[in-house]
């Protein structure tokens, strides 16, 4: 039996691989850039 | 993420789907037969067959629209991987194999997809248990 039919063998054994799609289209880009942090506090005098 | 359209068969007809509602037009419906697609996963250097570590058939209707938002079809969508590797990069192809959305990002979080761990093994089953894209 060759290496390739052993690693095939060895996948199948495993539990599957499972997951999800998100996808946010590229238009995302063209939304207003969120607010800026706010200044940092003046040091006291 | 940001991923990629296609040019000429995506980004064209959606500009000039724009194009025709500001000038108060219908866009022409789709025409032609529908044959089914594929999500490639595959490997950081995933292009054409290069780097291909999944193939998920998918159905000859894809995705149905509602809104701004294409929810997949067809769920759970599975397939036995095809070689090992790490995967890194997806794309959608059509049934010819042409690349439609390239660039989706395959990791375990905050990624395009988000699977239970990027380590696939060859003979190995891969599912997807769902899907969307949202329009920004």
């Amino acid at each position: 039996m060759s290496e390739e039919r052993e690693e095939e063998i060895d996948g199948a054994k495993l539990p599957p691989i499972t997951g999800t799609l998100d996808i946010r289209d590229p238009d995302d880009r063209l939304a207003p850039p969120p607010p800026a942090p706010p200044p940092d506090e003046e040091p006291e005098r | 993420m940001t991923v990629t359209y296609a040019t000429a068969s995506v980004k064209t007809p959606r500009m000039q789907v724009m194009s025709d509602v500001i000038a108060s037009r219908t866009p022409a419906a789709a025409t032609g037969t529908a044959t089914a697609g594929q999500l490639v996963i595959g490997t950081g250097a995933l292009s054409g067959a290069t780097g291909v570590l999944a193939t998920i058939a998918l159905p000859t209707t894809p995705f149905t629209i509602s809104g701004a938002v294409a929810t997949l079809q067809g769920v759970p969508l599975s397939a036995t991987a095809s070689a090992s590797g790490t995967a890194a990069l997806a794309e959608f192809r059509n049934n010819a194999g042409t690349t439609v959305i390239s660039g989706l990002t395959v990791g375990t979080s905050g990624s395009d997809i988000n699977l239970n761990s990027t380590a696939i093994s060859n003979g190995q089953t891969v599912t997807i248990t769902s899907g969307t894209i949202t329009h920004g």
